[in-house]
């Protein structure tokens, strides 16, 4: 058991390896220089160029940049972001919770509407109720994100004045940072107006991500439902006379293993950006920050972001994994893969 | 018999799916109005305007004319990114759960840092590295697509690799490439042909997204994502422009989808592949 | 009880009551795009946003007003002896946020700085190859010598701001850069990602401003910025699409000023079919710009007859430049059968494809191709792109801006844009640089905006005003076409 989890980890370390090798050429293999960018319509003469690029380290061959970006990257030094003029790390790191508190909060909501949906459609099966969830899943999956961000912005916030129409917090409120999430935070100091402003700030976007990852959660937690649903002990705990709810949290046990593994894999994969929905609602996400800095030809903080989401991923892969191997028992003795 | 099974709605879907293949394939010659053409004078002007049933966008050209055109570059970048991304996702799926060994390790591991990205990200890095068009945009997307199918196909390969009819085969002398491709692959498309069906609605909407940041074809071709990108500075004067190309694509990914899903229920109603994509 | 509710009423009602009169002295403004470096003896200076932030914080010699031209700031008057030999009376009254005062010395460090070799400011090539020494004649006299005679030294003069010498050799640009100090109505407090605050100077020169607090925030977003200044987040949201000005009521309203912005379709005359300057003129006269304006700008954009906007030093007043005649352009331009592409980045796509749009009726095989950002830049910069549509910010007010960069034979490498080189117009670039006289220099240029019109180039399209959102509740607050943000008399109601 130790050993498999032993074995995962070296197998993400691996991934990383990969992972910072080809962004790290392929940024470089886009068109632009970054110092051009950096120094934007200004007259600046050549020598001045050369200059910079010497200081940024870009004069030398892309290998040994290779080489020195590792060797920095596992000390912890991710380096400058050029444009920013401020450590990668920092810049990535707080993107990172703004992104991950949006992960979260939308992850919830989507539990909080996909679970009830499964739940009755499941034991409703085939009848009109079902349909009609159902297809309302199909419809939540197959809308496009950024569209329904849009429709969302133009509906409740420009027409109807509900909601803001972007950013984290509203721009005249101070709020004491602590652990760099909008929400505990304002809880935490007692700021009840930054916490109004950051759940209105909070819910469109993460209701825009909800919605698809909702459409999963309910597709997948039906099936399984009602698969269970049909098992033996289910009929042997209703003979007993236990009530519904009871049954429904015996169901909802079993029922769960894939629809978690499925989460997992769908939280990693938001944690990784949700970068469409980001730029629509301008939070000042992960997703965000790579793509300027991809626009900006900005090396470094491409590259520490781009890993910082891999890790992300990797991580809350290797979780799921590992709570998946813990909840069903059959697959810890060599099943491999999904 | 199995015809009488389906029910209504996969009818409509089917249809759907028809009129968008019909109008992608015939766009140019079915739309009432240039979509190019620009007028400065009758610009923005709201659905149901006279000569303009949905309307006019910011440079007066003709909104209905615009979506049918808008058809033509998600048809045809979906039906060449999937069939390249399954050729070459399968392919790696096989040879790493056929070969297995080093070479299995090293290409999943290849594989998993190709998926840690998300796909939008890897869509505009190979944008921004090969420059705008449309056979560019293929290539972005199916280096953004094709490792999906890498996992499903090696699962399934290391399982049925096993299996007595395999290792029958190979002691009689049959060569590996044969029953890699006579023997297991046909087992394995049905999984395929399933997450391929959900892919096309994920490329779509891919594509839109790409469009949407500015990233997609050149701007002579209306696709519904660049329309939906232009239109999102009018959302609050000219709200015709940013919903109704949405509403299009919407429609046609769910068509899509919901025949996916019948598939589904088709060639293996206990898949657990149900909309993971 | 009851006391105890009456007292914590009170004291409510006192904190919103506070609350309320401190928010009202605090100026929010949203910007289109993040500040670069504060500091003004670094690159990257950064654009229009940062350059309004630096003017609040520092002040410089001379400021543009809003006819470009130099006026007084920190040097009161100013004279030149033969051409070369510039002697600036300075403020005798100034001193900087940390008590140091201004004075000849102080503002010989600045200039010294920024050309001294070593240097990291934008404008070091620029300067050091005009300016040949700066000495202290008095202890608020300066005077500057250039090499040869420097008309562009003034304007060029309103970009140097001044920081507080001793301030920044102690604490080296990083923390100078963390804490910035220099003359400007507004104090640096804090900066915090691409938010900065800044604190009225109680003790400024030109009178304390009336905002105690003033905030610059960036929202990219358009839509997202005209929000924040409906829901009263923000007083002022710059860069408003002309198109959207429809969208400032109720609480807020446009506030427009001229633009310094050219906008132009550049033809590569080293590509077919722009190799023949016959197609590069029926180009231009095949747009229609007043069209342009009325439709896409609502009217608040000027079209340009020539490659100058009214306010810049060498704009011909008089001329019939550049005319839009689409029957002389059809004549041309229908035989032409290569087809073209127009380059365009992703904000400038909507005047591409109008521009595009008058060159297909003119029977030319146009299409606009929109290229990332640092890729466009990438292509117009090498001379790569056949055509494109861009634009160019003529802050400094002056044709040689233009010229320098996009059309002398001098320009180097990295700047292509489309590969036009002409003797006689270098020639008469030399000339206008080597004058501090302005009837002669205008004379030159008038020569050089005929060339340029006739050899076109650019088609010019057109010059934009620059439309701000603000709050009716901001008044005393004037636009400039600079892009500054004179707010000493700008009040909150």
């Amino acid at each position: 058991m130790l050993k498999l989890i032993l074995y995962r980890f070296g197998q993400a370390v691996v991934v990383l390896l990969f992972v910072s090798a080809i962004v790290f050429f392929l940024i470089r293999l886009t068109p632009g220089d970054p110092v051009d960018i950096f120094l934007g319509e200004q007259n600046v003469s050549p020598e001045q160029r050369q200059a910079y690029r010497r200081a940024l380290g870009l004069d030398q061959s892309i290998f040994v940049q290779y080489l020195n970006f590792l060797w920095n990257a596992v000390q912890g030094d991710l380096g400058q972001s050029i444009y920013e003029r401020a450590s990668v790390s920092s810049l990535v790191f707080n993107a990172f919770l703004a992104t991950a508190e949006l992960a979260v909060v939308g992850v919830l909501i989507a539990v909080a509407m996909g679970v009830p949906a499964a739940l009755v459609a499941a034991m409703n099966h085939n009848r009109l109720s079902d349909r009609f969830l159902s297809a309302g899943a199909l419809l939540g999956f197959s809308i496009p994100t950024f569209w329904l961000g849009i429709i969302l912005i133009l509906g409740l916030s420009v027409h109807l004045g509900l909601f803001p129409t972007g950013g984290r917090i509203g721009g005249d409120v101070a709020l004491q940072k602590i652990t760099g999430f909008v929400i505990l935070d304002s809880i935490l100091t007692g700021n009840l107006r930054a916490l109004g402003s950051g759940l209105l700030h909070i819910a469109l976007p993460a209701l825009t991500i909800a919605v698809a990852l909702a459409a999963s959660v309910m597709q997948v937690l039906r099936g399984s439902l009602i698969a269970v649903k049909e098992e033996e002990f289910i009929y042997a705990l209703r003979s007993r006379g236990l009530t519904q709810d009871v049954i429904y949290r015996h169901m909802l046990r079993n029922a769960a293993p894939p629809t978690v593994i499925i989460l997992g894999v769908k939280l990693g994969g938001l944690l990784g950006g949700a970068i469409i929905t980001e730029s629509v609602f301008s939070w000042p996400g992960l997703g965000r920050l790579i793509i300027d800095a991809i626009r900006a030809r900005d090396y470094p903080l491409v590259q520490g972001g781009v890993l910082l989401m891999a890790m992300a991923f990797v991580i809350v892969s290797l979780i799921t994994d590992i709570i998946h191997i813990l909840l069903d028992p059959r697959i810890r003795d060599g099943r491999e893969g999904k | 018999m199995i015809i009488r099974r389906f029910p209504a709605g996969a009818w409509i879907a089917a249809l759907v799916c028809a009129v968008f293949v019909f109008v992608g394939v015939f766009g140019s010659w079915l739309a009432p109005k240039d979509p190019n053409f620009q007028n400065l004078l009758t610009r923005l002007l709201p659905p149901f305007s006279p000569g303009h049933p949905l309307g006019t966008d910011a440079l007066g050209r003709d909104v209905l004319s615009r979506l049918i055109a808008g058809a033509q570059v998600p048809l045809i970048v979906s039906m060449t990114a999937v069939p390249l991304s399954i050729l070459i996702g399968v392919a790696v799926g096989l040879i790493s759960g056929y070969v297995g060994g080093a070479v299995d390790a090293i290409l999943m591991r290849l594989t998993d840092a190709w998926l840690a990205f998300p796909f939008i990200l890897l869509a505009i890095a190979f944008v921004a590295v090969l420059g705008p068009g449309i056979e560019n945009l293929i290539i972005a997307l199916v280096a953004s697509h094709w490792a999906i199918y890498v996992r499903l196909v090696r699962g399934q390969v290391l399982s049925l690799r096993e299996r007595e009819f395999v290792t029958s085969a190979r002691m009689l002398g049959v060569s590996d490439v044969r029953i890699a491709v006579q023997h297991i692959l046909p087992a394995v498309w049905p999984s395929v042909i399933i997450v391929a069906t959900l892919e096309v609605g994920v490329v779509i909407v891919t594509e839109a997204s790409l469009s949407f940041l500015g990233l997609g074809v050149s701007a002579a071709q209306p696709t519904w994502g660049a329309m939906l990108s232009e239109g999102r500075a009018y959302i609050s004067s000219a709200w015709w422009l940013a919903t109704l190309p949405g509403i299009v694509i919407s429609i046609v990914v769910l068509a899509i989808n919901y025949l996916g899903n019948i598939l589904r229920d088709l060639l293996d109603p206990r898949s657990s592949v149900a909309m993971v994509a | 009880m009851k006391v105890a509710s009456l007292i914590i009423g009170a004291i409510a009602a006192i904190g919103i009551g506070s609350s309320a009169l401190a928010q009202q002295s605090r100026l929010v403004v949203g910007q289109s795009d993040k500040p670069a470096l504060i500091n003004p003896l670094q690159v990257p200076a950064g654009g229009r946003e940062t350059r309004a932030i630096k003017r609040q914080i520092f002040d410089a010699l001379v400021v543009q007003g809003n006819s470009l031209q130099p006026q007084p700031q920190l040097a009161k008057s100013w004279e030149v002896k033969d051409g070369t030999v510039w002697t600036f009376h300075l403020r005798d009254d100034v001193t900087f946020h940390n008590g140091e005062p201004f004075d000849a010395e102080a503002a010989k460090f600045n200039l010294d700085m920024i050309i001294a070799p070593d240097s990291k400011s934008a404008w070091h090539s620029q300067l050091s190859s005009l300016i040949e020494k700066v000495e202290v004649i008095g202890p608020y006299t300066l005077q500057v010598t250039t090499f040869k005679p420097a008309p562009t030294l003034l304007v060029i003069l309103a970009f140097q701001e001044m920081v507080a010498p001793k301030y920044y050799m102690e604490k080296g640009p990083e923390g100078f850069e963390a804490a910035p100090v220099g003359t400007g109505p507004f104090k640096f407090v804090s900066r915090d990602g691409s938010t900065v605050t800044l604190a009225r100077n109680e003790n400024y020169w030109g009178g304390a401003p009336q905002i105690s607090e003033l905030v610059f925030k960036t929202i990219p977003e358009v839509s997202s910025r005209i929000a924040a200044l409906k829901a009263g987040e923000i007083h002022i949201a710059d860069r408003i699409p002309n198109d959207l000005t429809d969208e400032l009521t109720g609480k807020v309203k446009p506030a427009v000023a001229s633009g310094t912005r050219i906008y132009f379709l550049g033809m590569n005359v080293d590509q077919d079919p722009f190799k023949d300057p016959e197609v590069r003129r029926a180009v231009s006269k095949a747009i229609d710009r007043d069209l342009m304006v009325s439709a896409l700008y609502k009217g608040q954009a000027r079209p340009l007859n020539q490659p100058a906007f009214p306010e810049m030093f060498g704009y011909q007043a008089s001329i019939e430049g550049v005319t839009y005649d689409p029957e002389a352009a059809k004549a041309v331009l229908s035989s032409v059968t290569t087809p073209i592409r127009i380059d365009v980045r992703q904000a400038d796509l909507m005047l591409a494809q109008a521009t595009q749009g008058f060159l297909s009726q003119a029977g030319l095989k146009a299409e606009v191709q929109v290229v990332e950002d640092s890729a466009f830049n990438d292509s117009i910069q090498s001379g790569r792109s056949q055509a494109y549509v861009s634009s160019w910010g003529v802050a400094e007010g002056d044709l040689d801006a233009i010229l320098y960069r996009h059309f002398w034979s001098g320009r180097g490498a990295t700047s292509r844009y489309t590969n036009y080189e002409n003797p006689e117009l270098d020639e008469l670039f030399a000339a206008a640089r080597g004058t501090t006289d302005q009837n002669e220099r205008l004379a030159l240029y008038a020569k050089v905006i005929e060339i340029l019109n006739n050899d076109a180039p650019w088609a010019p399209l057109v010059n934009p005003s620059e439309v701000y959102g603000v709050s009716a509740n901001l008044s005393g607050w004037e636009p400039q076409s600079t892009g500054l943000y004179f707010m000493t008399t700008a009040t909150l109601k």
